[in-house]
């Protein structure tokens, strides 16, 4: 995986794009507006996945899994959406096991699209 | 709301998403109201009610389907609800379908779509809206129609019913019925037509159709039909049992009398003018009778108006009463099959008028009038008291005294002045000569009814010599009259008048009958005579003439075969089937049939062959002229050759001298008749003719064999 494909991978800049044509004449400023509510809504969600995981609370796995799963989908996080999905399914049928091996993906993705925030606020 | 503040409200507890969502909205014009959750979402509707909800499906606290259902539940089924949910869940999707969601977007959202995506959306609320609208207000106008108004696919059944008013209540119109079950087959076949009518020409049908409730009560439907499309055809249905009373009440009011609830002179002139086509093309005769109560204004000066209307009241009823067309059977007995018809009507103050149609004579009319007047001389009773009136009535007639209603009104009219100038209480031809020959014909048949009753007719004989025997062996009855003031009245004054008044039945039954019982005391006295009675055209065609007949017959004891029946050749010029089954079923009985006045009519080679007689009678024209004129001779000739190669006797009348008497002799005549044997004589002579040596039959006689 080449680094270029990997940031690709990351935000999907479709989604991006569409957010953007909602204001045609500042899209690159709404763009980092949304990032910023993302990086700063996501972080709970990732808390109370955590937290979900920590005292083996499946309903609340589910629903904070649910939540991150359509705001990473929406700023096109859909790599990390994926893993949310896949903790929201776990957690709706119980196999705490097999969410619990999700943890580092989780971090390591929920790192990764940070970083890409980041990436782009400063080349903005 | 309009167009231009719709609002929306969206819940999502996603931040990001409601921001944008915020910014997607009002991009599209739309006023937007945001919600973290779903109590949120609730308490912001119910402080501000939205246009449109947006609904994320899964948020904390209240779900977006208890929000969905929630709302439904409040607002009903228009206002457009939207769920938001995950591309990869169908479940949900379908979920809030049943719980009523309008629509569905899926996240992730393609935010340069969502702006139109919502503004379609409006659209379409808007429109339903709109609608909804439309049909409220189809619906007031409906209420405000008083027609039922229901919808008829082209089978005959009630789709729908748009409107059914308390004023169309009686009609039974249920959507899903077909018509059959509310509507008699005639009035449904009318529904069936115009519908079919309407579709085909592309145009509103209408029609009218009544129904009776409770076996009488009958109300009066008009029905349009409108078509939709090709199967369905709009029905608007409207009492017009109100507007059809109001109409009949003008019409009665126009031309109906308030007092007497008699025609007025409108429906008067109406009716006489088709009266008058109807003659013209009939080529009948009519008569307008114009009535005029003599001293009516006396009355009502004297005794006031309430007495007065009261009195004109009794006059109308009693007029109605008197002319009840069948008395005009009484009047004369040829009506039996073919009535006249007498309409009454009131056309002003104390004037009444009466046309009368379909009457053969004008004596007919004349005496019908004289009824009416007899009957108003009867007094009246009226407020305790009996008053008394008479009435002059003058006649017109149609075509003689003119060809339009208007023309006979007035001829009508002043031939009842004429009857009040006469002095009043009698009636009057528009025409003085008519009024004289009618009054003279019917005081003659007036007559005659008293002179069957009083025995002032009378029979004379005319013996009948047997040339073979040289004796008188039969006799002709003939009637007389002799009238108690007027003296004799001659046969060919009244016997023609008594064919056409029906009279001829009784007085030819009398003549019989007077002829059989005179035969019978000759008999008793031991002279053997047959006897020969007329028969007039009217009595053959009168069905009980043979058991008529063998009646008289029995009852004097009179034996049918000494019994000959005269017919004159024109009576049986139209012969038909029933005529002749007339004669065959008198011959059987044995009694004789002679042809009368033979060689003077049609003579007619042919029937002469079919007819059951037994004697033909040469006319006496013949032998009056036969001494001189040889084509007369050679008539005489000829009939009795005729008669003796058919098998007939002959008899010749009008004998007056021996030379005629020896003539007809030698030609084969068989009988002979006339006054050189005798005049006809009263039955107490005949007795010494038959009996007595006869001078002129001695000298015949003795001629005869020298």
């Amino acid at each position: 995986m080449t680094p270029e494909h990997n940031h690709q991978s990351i935000l999907n800049l479709i989604q991006l794009d569409s957010i953007r044509s909602l204001n045609p004449s500042n899209g690159d400023e709404l763009v980092t507006k949304i990032l910023g509510i993302f990086l700063e809504t996501s972080i709970d969600q990732i808390r109370q996945i955590e937290r979900a995981l920590e005292d083996e609370d499946c309903e609340n796995l589910c629903n904070a899994a649910h939540t991150l799963k359509s705001s990473s989908a929406n700023i096109g996080a859909d790599s990390l959406s994926s893993v949310a999905k896949r903790l929201e399914l776990h957690g709706r049928s119980r196999e705490l096991a097999q969410a619990v091996q999700l943890r580092c993906d989780l971090s390591q993705q929920y790192q990764l699209v940070v970083s890409e925030i980041e990436k782009m606020r400063d080349r903005s | 709301m309009t167009s231009d503040s719709f609002k929306v409200l969206l819940a999502d507890d996603d931040a990001t998403i409601r921001y944008l969502m915020q910014i997607a909205l009002e991009r599209a014009g739309l006023i937007v109201s945001l919600a973290q959750n779903g109590e949120e979402a609730i308490r912001l509707f119910n402080e501000s009610p939205a246009d449109m909800v947006l609904l994320d499906v899964e948020m904390p606290g209240k779900s977006g389907y208890e929000v969905c259902s929630y709302l439904r539940k409040k607002v009903g089924s228009e206002l457009p609800i939207v769920m938001v949910t995950g591309m990869d869940d169908v479940q949900s999707i379908d979920h809030a379908f049943d719980l009523g969601a309008t629509d569905f977007i899926v996240k992730p959202i393609n935010w340069s779509l969502i702006p139109y995506h919502i503004l379609y959306l409006k659209r379409a609320y808007l429109n339903l809206i709109e609608l909804k609208h439309a049909n409220a207000r189809s619906k007031a106008i409906f209420n405000t129609i008083p027609d039922a108004m229901f919808i008829l696919n082209e089978n005959g059944m009630v789709i729908e019913v748009l409107s059914h008013t308390p004023q169309t209540s009686c009609l039974t119109i249920q959507s899903g019925k077909v018509l059959n079950q509310s509507f008699p087959e005639q009035i449904v076949k009318k529904y069936l037509d115009a519908s079919l009518s309407a579709r085909k020409q592309q145009r509103t049908e209408h029609f009218e159709f009544q129904l009776k409730f409770d076996q009488q009560i009958i109300r009066y439907y008009e029905c349009r039909i409108v078509t939709i499309d090709l199967n369905e055809t709009l029905c608007l249905v409207q009492d017009i049992t109100d507007r059809i009373n109001s109409e009949n009440k003008i019409y009665r009011l126009a031309y109906f009398d308030g007092l007497t609830g008699l025609p007025n002179r409108q429906a008067f002139m109406k009716r006489l003018k088709r009266e008058i086509s109807r003659a013209q093309f009939a080529h009948n005769q009519l008569a307008v009778l114009f009535l005029d109560l003599d001293g009516f204004k006396c009355i009502n000066d004297a005794m006031g108006h309430n007495t007065g209307d009261r009195m004109l009241q009794s006059a109308a009823d009693r007029l109605q009463k008197d002319m009840r067309t069948t008395d005009f059977l009484a009047i004369n007995p040829q009506y039996v099959n073919n009535t006249p018809t007498a309409e009454l009507a009131r056309i002003g103050g104390d004037e009444f008028t009466i046309i009368i149609s379909n009457f053969l004579r004008t004596e007919d009319a004349l005496m019908m009038a004289h009824r009416i007047r007899e009957a108003m001389q009867q007094p009246f009773h009226i407020d305790n008291q009996d008053v008394v009136l008479t009435a002059s009535i003058g006649i017109a007639l149609y075509p003689d005294d003119g060809s339009d209603a208007e023309t006979l009104l007035k001829h009508a009219d002043t031939a009842m002045n004429h009857a009040k100038n006469e002095g009043r209480n009698n009636c009057q031809f528009y025409s003085s000569t008519l009024t004289r020959q009618a009054e003279k014909r019917l005081q003659l048949e007036n007559g005659m009814r008293r002179a069957l009753l009083q025995h002032e007719f009378y029979l004379t004989y005319q013996p009948q010599l047997d040339i073979a025997s040289g004796q008188f062996k039969s006799v002709e009855a003939l009637i007389r009259w002799q009238h108690p003031t007027q003296g004799q009245i001659s046969p060919g004054d009244f016997i023609s008048l008594a064919e056409e008044n029906g009279l001829i039945i009784p007085i030819g039954e009398w003549v019989l009958r007077t002829a059989c019982i005179e035969a019978m005391k000759w008999k008793n006295r031991g002279l053997h005579s047959r006897i020969s009675v007329n028969l007039s055209p009217m009595q053959l065609k009168n069905p009980d003439l043979v058991k008529n007949i063998l009646n008289i017959l029995v009852e004097t004891n009179f034996s049918p075969d000494a019994l000959i029946l005269e017919v004159t050749e024109s009576a049986l010029m139209n012969c038909n089937q029933s005529t002749l089954n007339t004669l065959h079923s008198l011959r059987r009985h044995g009694i004789e049939i002679s042809l009368d006045d033979f060689g003077t009519g049609y003579s007619s080679m042919n029937y002469l062959k079919h007819l059951p007689i037994t004697n033909i009678k040469v006319d006496k024209i013949f032998v009056n002229g036969m001494l001189d004129d040889d084509k007369s001779l050679a008539i005489i000739r000829s009939i009795i050759s005729l008669s003796k190669n058919l098998g007939f006797t002959v008899t010749a009348e009008g004998i007056e001298f021996l030379e005629q008497a020896d003539l007809l002799r030698t030609l084969g005549c068989d009988y002979l008749q006339g006054h050189y044997f005798s005049k006809p004589v009263r039955a107490v002579e005949i007795e010494a003719i038959f009996t007595k040596q006869h001078p002129t039959k001695a000298a015949y006689t003795l001629h005869s064999i020298a």
